[in-house]
């Protein structure tokens, strides 16, 4: 009978906790009115604004400028340019999803949420839970005139933006400049290439050759690269592209594709002659970066900024160690490569107006001002005079905002400080609620390898296959099946395609049991659902 | 006493130099994060992970740096306030739910302990104690940091234990002479159970020192308040995952090594306790106390 | 020597007789029971008001609408947890670093207080204990970044293996599946030997001095001591390490799998926790994690209560 009491307190002391944690009663999602009463220009005048202060979410990392993008000086240039006062909250690195999922379950969102994977699906998911608010009404109603002109000029954009039901759900960042979409890029040792007389390597023959005069010269590792669910290098060159694409219409899966087959092959082949690194499968940071640093690869792929960049300040200047871009490998000498690692125009980082926000219309009027002419050079550039100026650029005579000393020039910069931490104060240039300029991108690579190579990365037909973002948009009921049936797919294919190359399974016997596996897990039902969602979208 | 035996003397010796041997393994990981901070980052880039036995071109620069991060500062104040008030909350917390546990006559007990033992096991998720804790206003709080997650079942257990060991008959003779039990707890309990509040008030001391989890979701207003684990793993974090376009800056590649020294920092301290603890394991704790 | 932990056994007495005696119970140790009292308040608020939260296995979890607002969808998540096609490997793999680390970790500390027990000079023990602590503190991150440079095919440890065995290792060894568990119980022995021995260094420093002394009148060596007098004192500070042990037997530690795991591993050490975490990386899916947790807990309650009933039957010592 005891037992029988306490369980009773117990289930009362949860049911106090219960209802303490206030399941259920979240604030009432507010319907106001769609109603456009602010005009348009900035600075918005104060009857409007009305002394409120604007509350927004974001990811944040802390720098040694700021701990907090309340200290920034971006913060305040766009405050003053548009009226309106805001204040931001970031959660910690590392716990961001979650912090999110905690924001969305607790009573207290902001009022302007900014975060880089709006991943469609959820997007209905989120309009329909009054998470966010529809902004379709709001756009015809004229809240977002600059946005709305940015569309109409840009139809692709327009169509990008939307959710699966076909509804404006945030205001995206948007990748304004082609050379802004790539940025992993194929780069080499220079110093190898002027001592065996070779050129840059553009086939796979040539490529290598290259390896094998690399390794004649001593290189440790003639190839570093990284390979996994989402990137395998040098595939372009088999006429495949990674993950899903269509061509002529019809959708294709990269890795189950032929051309994939014969690229299992050739690194295979190239593990085996020791040209492709053989710890591939541990890409720690420090070691990969060893491995450059120190001059024992002869060619790796990875990032212009973080990992070209790096290499080229960190590699010591007395060894003799050159680095260059070089295209991105293609099937047949001359031919455009046909594909390499790019994003798409429209970001899936962007800002969303909460659903509970009491302040709709004028956090809608702030985040539009990032679309305006003023506004896409401030979040991209800072303040004429203070972080900015115009100048000429050597290469094209184009005018273009300069950024100044304070942010370009180590000594005039606090200690500790670096490039980027700069660029992050007077600039938000990581994920800007605006159109993202080629001019940040190309200041910011300074280096002529690494502006090379943002050509050559971007220098692809990858647009002709890539499928559009709208067409991957997936009902939010049916996204779990998906990736339910994915998830083990993708784990299959890392596991065996580094089990192939490393010559742990037979290549031909491994290869046939890796079609019939990726079928029997069903992979043929997920492309028929891709297909017919594509088929759905362009017939639309 | 025993003879010492030729046996015994050799496994005397094989006993030290296992320990040296010991000492040295352990000590190496101490060894490489004290060079690496005190070496130069593109220097550092280049090796890689191999073992380092002096620091590379010698700089003291990720420590300026270190301290110069308010962060850092004011991570350490954060932290000691919450190792201190965190452990004292936490042990008195344990002890007064092990003490009561730990007597054999209580009816009750049993299915009490049930009850704890199976929160050990089963718990509702994140989301839900997120909600418990906002709703009781700890967010954003340091306190929050302490309460909710006060006593750890594992360690009261361990208290339960040492108490028990305890013989009945003091606390009987102590009751005799009229002493109540919150008495008996503080006079006689804790001393004689100095080993297991010690062992405990370790255990939840290097906790507090650790955690970073929870700071990292209930602190979200003001990163003022960020303890110190939580600005380290920040700071790890951030040089790990280099976004593509960014590159860390041409002439300081600076990152590399504060990650060294920010580790340093963050671990040292603690390591500097337990010879103050050790006393407390003594041996020979009740010897003459009561007869029989 | 004394009954350690033991409950007073419910009696068979009659209904009537259990509650009076329970009211007398309540009366005579009401300052005990109110002591008690605040930390039974405690766990109620902050351990049972949470568990609500483990239904978010039973419903298609979405954190706006709340667990009073999501959808239900019964054993679905369950279904989908357990049909996975990795499942069973997961399971497998999982269960052997949990049983592995029960067999091979856990005895580790022990031996080590044993012998830092035989140590004459105090000095020298704090000194070793000191030292010996330090990896335990270092982050995790950077003692994996370490491990792997110790595997890999130059590194210390391989060299020393190849020593040992003469064979050659052109690779790193945490490439080889199924040196994986061996690696990831090795590091773990070599972080936290000294950290866990903590508790049974201070358990055998209470052993009373007389027994020692009395064995040795009885003639026994020092080796027989600590067979029949240190070994037997410490048992219940053992078994009840263990039992709190098998509370957690199931649970790996995800982020040190993360750290480790590669594609060439993965077959060993790929455990279902990390499963469940790559599948929720492009969608928080906390249903399922929900439902995985559940199972969790589920196996950690089964192996708990099995190891408490067999430590009940053999020996004095047991948790409830």
């Amino acid at each position: 009978m005891n037992k029988f009491v306490k369980s009773i307190s117990a289930l009362t002391a949860a049911a106090i906790c219960f209802s303490i944690a206030g399941c259920g009663n979240k604030s009432a999602v507010n319907n106001e009115e769609v109603k456009v009463t602010i005009p348009e220009g900035y600075p918005v005048a104060a009857e409007y604004t009305d002394g409120v202060t604007l509350r927004i979410w974001s990811t944040f990392t802390p720098t040694a400028v700021q701990t907090s993008m309340n200290e920034s000086k971006i913060k305040a240039y766009l405050e003053e340019a548009t009226g309106i006062s805001t204040v931001y909250e970031h959660p910690a690195p590392g716990s961001e999803s979650d912090a999110f999922s905690l924001m969305l379950a607790s009573d207290d969102m902001p009022d302007i949420i900014r975060q880089g994977g709006w991943n469609n699906p959820q997007a209905d998911e989120h309009i329909d839970t009054g998470a966010i608010t529809d902004l379709t009404p709001w756009m015809e109603a004229g809240a977002m005139p600059n946005l709305k002109k940015l569309f109409e000029e840009h139809p692709e954009w327009d169509e990008a933006s939307k959710t699966y039901s076909g509804r404006y759900f945030y205001f995206p960042m948007i990748l304004g400049d082609d050379i802004l979409k790539s940025y992993r890029i194929y780069a080499i040792r220079q110093d190898i290439l002027e001592k065996t007389g070779l050129e840059a390597p553009e086939t796979i023959e040539e490529w290598e050759t290259y390896f094998a005069a690399a390794k004649e010269a001593g290189i440790k590792v003639p190839l570093s690269i990284p390979m996994n669910q989402w990137e395998h290098p040098f595939i372009g060159a088999f006429q495949v592209c990674d993950g899903f694409y269509q061509v002529d219409n019809t959708v294709k899966f990269g890795p189950y594709e032929e051309g994939f087959e014969q690229w299992i092959r050739t690194m295979a082949k190239w593990y085996a002659n020791g040209w492709l690194d053989p710890e591939f499968v541990d890409q720690t940071a420090s070691r990969v970066n060893a491995l450059v640093t120190n001059g024992d690869a002869g060619a790796f792929y990875g990032s212009v900024g973080g990992h070209l960049g790096t290499y080229l300040s960190a590699i010591d200047p007395a060894s003799g160690i050159k680095l260059d871009a070089v295209k991105v490998p293609t099937h047949k000498k001359g031919e455009r490569p046909m594909y390499n690692a790019s994003q798409y125009s429209v970001h899936s980082a962007g800002a969303t107006v909460s659903g509970t926000s009491k302040h709709k219309e004028l956090a809608m009027k702030y985040l539009d001002f990032g679309y305006s002419e003023e506004g896409q050079i401030m979040w991209n550039h800072g303040k004429e005079g203070e972080s900015w100026n115009w100048a000429v650029y050597e290469e094209t005579g184009e005018k273009y905002p300069k950024y100044e000393d304070i942010i370009t020039s180590a000594e005039k910069r606090p200690e500790g400080a670096s490039m980027g931490m700069m660029l992050g104060h007077y600039c938000d240039t990581g994920n800007p609620v605006s159109v993202q300029s080629k001019w940040y991108l190309l200041q910011n690579n300074a280096t002529p390898q690494q502006r090379k190579a943002l050509q050559y990365c971007n220098d692809t037909d990858v647009e002709k296959y890539q499928l559009p973002n709208a067409a991957q948009y997936v009902p939010a009921e049916e996204y779990t099946e998906i990736n339910d049936k994915m998830t083990p797919i993708f784990t299959y294919i890392d596991e065996q395609v580094a089990k192939l190359i490393a010559g742990k399974v037979d290549l031909e016997s491994g290869l046939e049991e890796y079609r019939k596996t990726l079928k029997d897990q069903g992979i043929e039902d997920v492309i028929a659902k891709y297909q017919e969602l594509y088929d759905i979208y362009r017939n639309k | 006493m025993w003879k010492k035996s030729k046996s015994r003397r050799i496994f005397e010796v094989f006993n030290v130099l296992f320990m040296f041997f010991m000492m040295f393994i352990m000590l190496y990981p101490l060894i490489f994060v004290l060079n690496a901070s005190f070496s130069d980052s593109n220097a550092l880039i280049r090796n890689g992970g191999a073992p380092l036995w002096l620091p590379l071109e010698p700089t003291a620069n990720a420590y300026v740096m270190t301290f110069k991060n308010p962060l850092i500062v004011s991570g350490y104040l954060n932290t000691i306030f919450i190792v201190i008030a965190g452990t004292l909350v936490s042990v008195i917390m344990s002890a007064m739910c092990a003490y009561p546990l730990s007597k054999r006559g209580l009816m009750l007990n049993g299915i009490i302990t049930k009850l704890i033992m199976f929160t050990m096991m089963f718990g509702g998720g994140l989301i839900p104690f997120y909600l418990l804790v906002k709703n009781l206003g700890l967010t954003d709080n340091l306190w929050g940091l302490i309460i909710p997650t006060a006593i750890s079942t594992y360690n009261m257990i361990v208290l339960r234990t040492g108490f028990a060991a305890v013989p009945e008959s003091l606390s009987e003779s102590a009751l005799i002479d009229g002493a109540g039990h919150m008495t008996i707890l503080f006079k006689i309990m804790i001393p004689l159970a100095k080993a297991s509040f010690a062992v405990i008030a370790l255990y939840y001391g290097v906790a507090y020192w650790n955690s970073w989890f929870h700071a990292s979701i209930f602190l979200q207003r003001d990163s003022k308040q960020w303890p110190l684990q939580l600005v380290l793993r920040q700071i790890l974090i951030m040089n790990d995952v280099q976004t593509g376009e960014t590159a860390i800056d041409q002439q300081q590649n600076i990152a590399e090594s504060i990650k060294y020294a920010v580790i340093v920092v963050a671990t040292v301290p603690i390591l500097c306790v337990y010879p103050f603890i050790q006393k407390y394991f003594t041996k020979g704790v009740m010897v003459g106390a009561v007869k029989g | 020597m004394a009954k350690q932990n033991a409950v007073t056994k419910k009696s068979d007495v009659k209904k009537v007789g259990y509650f009076a005696r329970l009211r007398h119970d309540l009366a005579i140790n009401k300052s005990l029971y109110l002591i008690l009292l605040v930390p039974v308040l405690w766990y109620a608020i902050f351990a049972y008001g949470p568990m609500y939260g483990a239904l978010m296995a039973f419903q298609k979890f979405n954190a706006r609408l709340g667990i009073g607002g999501s959808p239900w969808v019964g054993f679905d998540n369950f279904v989908r947890f357990f049909s996975d096609p990795y499942f069973t490997r997961d399971l497998i793999n999982t269960l052997r670093i949990s049983i592995a680390s029960v067999v091979f970790y856990f005895p580790m500390p022990i031996i080590f207080a044993l012998l830092i027990n035989e140590i004459d000079s105090r000095r020298f023990v704090k000194v070793v204990q000191t030292i010996t602590y330090i990896p335990h503190f270092i982050s995790l991150v950077v003692v994996c970044g370490m491990i792997k440079t110790f595997v890999a095919s130059d590194g210390i440890i391989t060299t020393l293996v190849s020593s040992i065995t003469g064979i050659e290792f052109k690779e790193s060894l945490l490439n080889n599946a199924n040196l994986f568990t061996t690696i990831f119980v090795g590091s773990d022995i070599w972080q936290n030997i000294a950290w866990s021995s903590i508790i049974y260094i201070a358990a055998i420093m209470g052993v009373e001095q007389q027994l020692y002394e009395a064995a040795a009148i009885d003639g026994a060596g020092r080796l027989r001591q600590v067979w029949y007098v240190t070994l037997p004192s410490i048992l219940p500070t053992i078994i009840t390490m263990l039992i709190l042990r098998m509370g957690s037997i199931f649970s790996v530690n995800n982020e040190k799998i993360l750290l480790l795991i590669n594609q060439l591993n993965a077959e060993q050490g790929e455990t279902l926790s990390y499963y469940i975490y790559k599948k929720g990386i492009t969608n928080a899916d906390y249903s399922l994690s929900s439902a995985a947790g559940l199972f969790n807990s589920v196996i950690n309650l089964v192996f708990v209560v099995a190891t408490n009933y067999i430590s009940k039957k053999c020996s004095d010592t047991y948790l409830w």
